[in-house]
């Protein structure tokens, strides 16, 4: 039993010391402009997906946006989103980040509608996608929540009416 | 001995299946307007710093001391760095939105060297806001930005206004 106990605790401490010395001596990349290897990638996508999973509220917005509602989302997404995550129709910027974000004209979000109304709010870590709490009220980030879930098939008067933003 | 290995590998499981269960229940905290805990605030940034000490060659600017240097590489940095990074005078209310938060440069200057800021800024770093430029800039425009980041706390009058008005975006 003294030499199990020993045996278990002896490989914890030591992982422990493992983990903390690769990353005191620099050991980890940093690089941007490497790709991670695949299993990273999925592991960190999934656990990322679970975890706005489990903190989103779990609201649902009780009836389909209103073309007003679109209109309102499409006009802030114009203004703060399209540069990393496209424009509906179009291809995204042309910019390398290391997670790639999701570029919702060609790919619908993952997420539900709460959920992206969180994410949106407080933003992913470790990540380029930054917190807007501070920037936008709960009701415009809804807006943008159900902009984005329409992104592939938007009425095409709300196109209309967001297109003379365009830079 | 066996009894060494069956613990060994009882700590190895159990660790496995904690891990597993962390992430897959949701556990991991991914909101970037929370605050990091204290040990990984203490380990990250440290383990980011050391990594890019590592693979950072030692290299000096190669461009000359000049203000013509400092006011090429502030154009380039009011242009597209101010958003996130803060401009003089003036610090990024966007880039502390992020996690980790944008380093503000007119503020608290930078901790790396000029070539390892060279590297950061061509390569980007991973799991950031800070994506890599190297497609967006040569490597002279490269230096000029790290010249002006290195005095962009201490710019000499003539550059300061050499660079203003910015062009906001």
């Amino acid at each position: 039993m003294k030499r199990f106990t020993l045996g278990f605790l002896g490989t914890l401490v030591l992982l422990a010391a493992g983990v903390i010395g690769c990353l005191r001596l620099g050991a980890v990349e940093v690089r941007g402009d490497v790709a991670a290897p695949a299993w990273q990638r999925h592991l960190m996508q999934f656990a990322v997906h679970a975890s706005v999973r489990r903190r989103a509220p779990q609201v649902r917005s009780s009836s389909p946006p209103s073309d007003g509602e679109l209109i309102a989302g499409g006009k802030l997404y114009l203004d703060g989103c399209d540069g990393c995550h496209g424009r509906p129709g179009g291809p995204p910027r042309k910019r390398v980040l290391f997670s790639p974000p999701p570029v919702f004209a060609h790919a619908a979000s993952q997420y539900s509608e709460a959920e992206r109304f969180w994410i949106i709010k407080h933003g992913i870590r470790r990540s380029g996608m930054s917190a807007w709490g501070t920037t936008y009220t709960d009701k415009q980030i809804w807006t943008l929540a159900a902009f984005v879930g329409r992104m592939q098939d938007l009425p095409p008067s709300v196109l209309d009416a967001i297109q003379p933003k365009q830079r | 001995m066996k009894h060494l290995l069956a613990g060994s590998l009882c700590a190895l499981a159990l660790l496995a299946i904690t891990a597993a269960v962390y992430l897959d229940l949701g556990f991991m905290e991914v909101a970037a307007d929370a605050q990091p805990a204290a040990w990984e605030a203490g380990l990250m940034p440290a383990a980011v710093r050391a990594s890019v000490r590592r693979r950072a060659a030692a290299m000096q600017n190669p461009l000359p001391h000049a203000d013509a240097t400092l006011v090429a590489g502030g154009k380039l940095y009011m242009n597209d760095c101010v958003g996130c990074h803060g401009a003089p005078g003036h610090p990024s209310d966007y880039g502390v939105t992020f996690f980790p938060p944008a380093p503000q440069f007119a503020q608290s200057g930078s901790q790396y060297s000029d070539a390892e800021l060279f590297w950061v800024a061509k390569h980007g770093i991973r799991m950031s806001g800070m994506y890599p430029q190297s497609p967006h800039y040569s490597d002279s425009d490269l230096w000029r930005l790290v010249a002006f980041i290195g005095r962009i706390g201490n710019l000499p009058p003539a550059v300061a206004k050499a660079i203003q008005p910015p062009a906001s975006k």
